[in-house]
């Protein structure tokens, strides 16, 4: 995981938290500008302080961690879905604290540096397919087995 | 203990009148300007109020035709009232939702309380705040057409089940509340007997025992009695409309119905910016539900997964995973109108999420977590909604035509052609702000169009009434009579005014101050002198010289 978690962090061209793009520095100030000017305080705390244009963004990476569509499209197949979500939780019920710990790795890893790697978030793959095949076994385990006499 | 129950329904009294104030506070002007689906509820509503009968001349029908969706009926029949209340006015068209919306607060609070959902009163008291916060609910509360009301009272229907379910009984008013809710939205109608369906085979233990004979028999008959005018449109045309949706090769639909399907419950979409390409479904910078909210739901949805042997697990299970499969299959793009009913049981399980938390950092340090969230929640819902949404996304409001129609009421002797090239729709905006006498418009119509409603007839896109028409601007011809041509830049073009000798008479800006909309005069006495000369010039051999 430490290994896959370097390697994610090498290829990922990390997200600049200190300046923004010429496209957000126009939105940013005709944001600034919409607001009622007995409120240019507070449009600046919400839109030009660096604290704030952190949080929003930090808030983007994190949220993309989430993204179903494309982990389970772009990424891997829809059929996993399902057993992810009975094997992850399964995992989750069976011993809790170390599968959190694995997960919250390459979560708050990529909410740091991001989402731009030409790769996708791979270092979330072992989770993911982690989940699903314990979710597959799960789900196979419910099937009666016959033993021959 | 008797106290603490008062103290807790006055809380979520407290609740309530707080969500009436931010449902209700400026409903006239926010959203800004009325978008067409709300002005056709409207001018519906109020030719129903008057004549019985909608724009078209159809006595109270069972399916709206609009702007040819077919939209079922009770969302217009509930405007009525309003309508008559309020006036004609965007207020009356939006206050059924918000009011819907009140309605939602309490089925959360009482879905998480009364069922044993949670342990903790308290708990479903920040469900239900929850709930009126969430920007979702928020946003679709203050806007005037069905969607809001149809998945509230898809969330009633789902309440009353679930009342008889818990105790093994078949809920009668349950049946009829969820077969009501199919005549509110496209999605309820699809989404009630899917959904049916499945409770049946999934509680098929609890509801086909033989005490529940007598209910199931006469709960059969409720579900068809009220659904007599759907299986009446189920024999028309005019039902399968939204069926052109849906992607006609099988491959393609099933790989459309899976992408759509994880992206409604991708939480990156409902806790971050959705991906619905409709500006006018959401407002800027603002999420579907709040991204703090991500924690508590991820771990309501693993109490969801403790609780799945469980009656009410799978209760919920089954309402999480069917809500979003109508509007899965609807197309290639999202749209978060089409999933409303996820709402309620994603707060649940946000509910959920909330009694673990509860239960492990105890409940001062829970509350005043919650209140700081919810305050800086709120402060994003005021910067997005009442600060940038009406400097940002008034195109998709239909914004101007409120003060054109005032214009035109202005200007009783002149007469105004409003190019309707990029706006088709608009005509009804116009009828409702000018308030036109149903009566009258409906004599216009063909009577064709009146017999064969729900036949889908095609109609013709020009209208005509009072002193305007609506259509492109016809050069040739127009610019020869007196009257006021109404558009936008891309309509009439500057070059135009100085070649037909146009006098401008009025402009209407947007919320930021530039001009979008354009009124001028024509000049046809110098215009047909201009083509006097043109012509002789023409006649004598003189024209402009071509090097």
């Amino acid at each position: 995981m430490l290994g896959l978690l370097f390697l994610q962090y090498r290829g990922t061209k990390p997200t600049n938290y200190s300046q923004l793009t010429e496209i957000e520095k126009i939105a940013q100030l005709r944001r600034m500008n919409e607001y009622p000017p007995a409120f240019y305080r507070l449009a600046n705390l919400i839109e030009a302080r660096p604290e704030a244009i952190m949080y929003f963004k930090l808030e983007k990476n994190f949220l993309k961690n989430f993204d179903l569509l494309s982990l389970f499209t772009s990424y891997t197949h829809p059929i996993f879905f399902p057993f992810f979500v009975i094997g992850f939780f399964g995992a989750v019920k069976y011993n809790p604290k170390p599968v959190l710990f694995l997960t919250s790795l390459p979560i708050a890893l990529l909410t740091i540096i991001g989402h731009e790697n030409p790769l996708g978030p791979f270092s979330l793959y072992p989770i993911i397919y982690g989940g699903a095949l314990w979710g597959m076994f799960e789900v196979l385990s419910k099937f009666p087995v016959s033993h021959e006499k | 203990m008797k106290n603490k129950g008062w103290l807790n329904y006055g809380l979520l009294l407290l609740i309530i009148l707080f969500a009436a104030f931010l449902y209700f506070y400026k409903i006239n002007q926010l959203p800004i300007g009325l978008s067409d689906d709300e002005a056709a509820v409207g001018y519906n509503a109020y030719s129903i109020l008057l004549t019985g009968k909608d724009e078209f001349g159809k006595f109270f029908p069972v399916a709206f035709r609009f702007f040819g969706a077919y939209t079922p009926p009770l969302y217009v029949y509930l405007t009525v009232p309003a309508i008559k209340i309020f006036g004609v006015s965007a207020a009356a068209v939006r206050i059924p939702s918000g009011a819907a919306s009140l309605l939602g607060i309490v089925i959360v609070y009482l879905f998480v309380e009364k069922f044993g959902l949670v342990k903790s009163r308290l708990v479903g008291l920040a469900g239900a705040f929850t709930f009126a916060i969430i920007p979702w609910v928020f946003y679709y509360a203050r806007v005037g057409y069905e969607v809001t009301s149809g998945y509230i009272i898809f969330s009633l229907g789902m309440f009353f089940l679930w009342g008889g379910l818990s105790q093994k009984k078949v809920s009668l008013v349950g049946l009829f509340v969820l077969s009501v809710s199919s005549y509110i939205a496209h999605t309820e109608r699809y989404l009630v007997p899917i959904l049916l369906f499945l409770i049946i085979v999934f509680f098929r233990k609890q509801i086909i025992v033989k005490k529940n004979t007598k209910k199931i028999v006469i709960g059969l008959m409720v579900l068809f009695v009220t659904q007599v005018p759907n299986l009446f449109l189920l024999t028309t045309k005019s039902f399968w409309v939204k069926n052109s949706l849906m992607n006609p090769n099988i491959d393609q639909m099933i790989n459309d119905f899976v992408s759509q399907w994880l992206t409604y419950f991708s939480p990156k979409e409902l806790f971050g910016i959705s991906s619905d390409i409709n500006l006018q479904h959401t407002s800027p910078e603002l999420p579907l539900i709040y991204s703090w909210l991500i924690i508590p739901f991820l771990i309501g949805l693993y109490r969801l997964y403790l609780l799945k042997n469980t009656l009410i697990g799978k209760f919920l299970i089954i309402w999480l995973v069917v809500s979003p499969i109508p509007g899965a299959l609807s197309g290639h793009f999202i749209s978060i109108q089409r999933v409303m009913p996820l709402i309620v049981p994603i707060v649940l399980v946000i509910s959920l999420g909330f009694e673990s938390i509860r239960s492990r950092v105890g409940w001062r340090f829970f509350v005043s977590g919650f209140i700081l969230l919810s305050a800086f929640s709120l402060l994003l819902l005021w910067r997005s909604y009442f600060v940038l949404f009406p400097k940002e996304r008034w195109p998709y409001w239909s914004y101007g035509y409120e003060q054109l129609a005032g214009i035109i009421k202005d200007r009783p002797s002149d007469r105004f052609v409003v190019d309707s090239t990029r706006a088709r729709t608009v005509y009804v905006n116009l009828l409702f702000y000018l308030k036109y006498p149903p009566s009258a418009y409906q004599r216009l119509m063909p009577p064709e169009l009146s017999a064969n409603y729900y036949s889908v007839p095609d109609i013709d896109h020009t209208h005509r009434f009072a002193n305007l028409e609506l259509r492109p601007v016809t050069w040739i011809s127009d610019v020869f009579v007196d009257q006021i041509l109404v558009g936008d830049a891309l309509a009439i073009s500057s070059q135009q005014v100085g070649e037909h000798f146009l006098v401008k008479v009025f402009e209407i800006n947007d919320p930021n101050g530039i001009p979008i909309l354009f009124g001028y005069k024509t000049n046809p006495l110098k215009k047909k002198a201009d083509n006097r000369t043109k012509e002789s010039l023409k006649v004598r051999g003189i024209g402009p010289r071509k090097d």
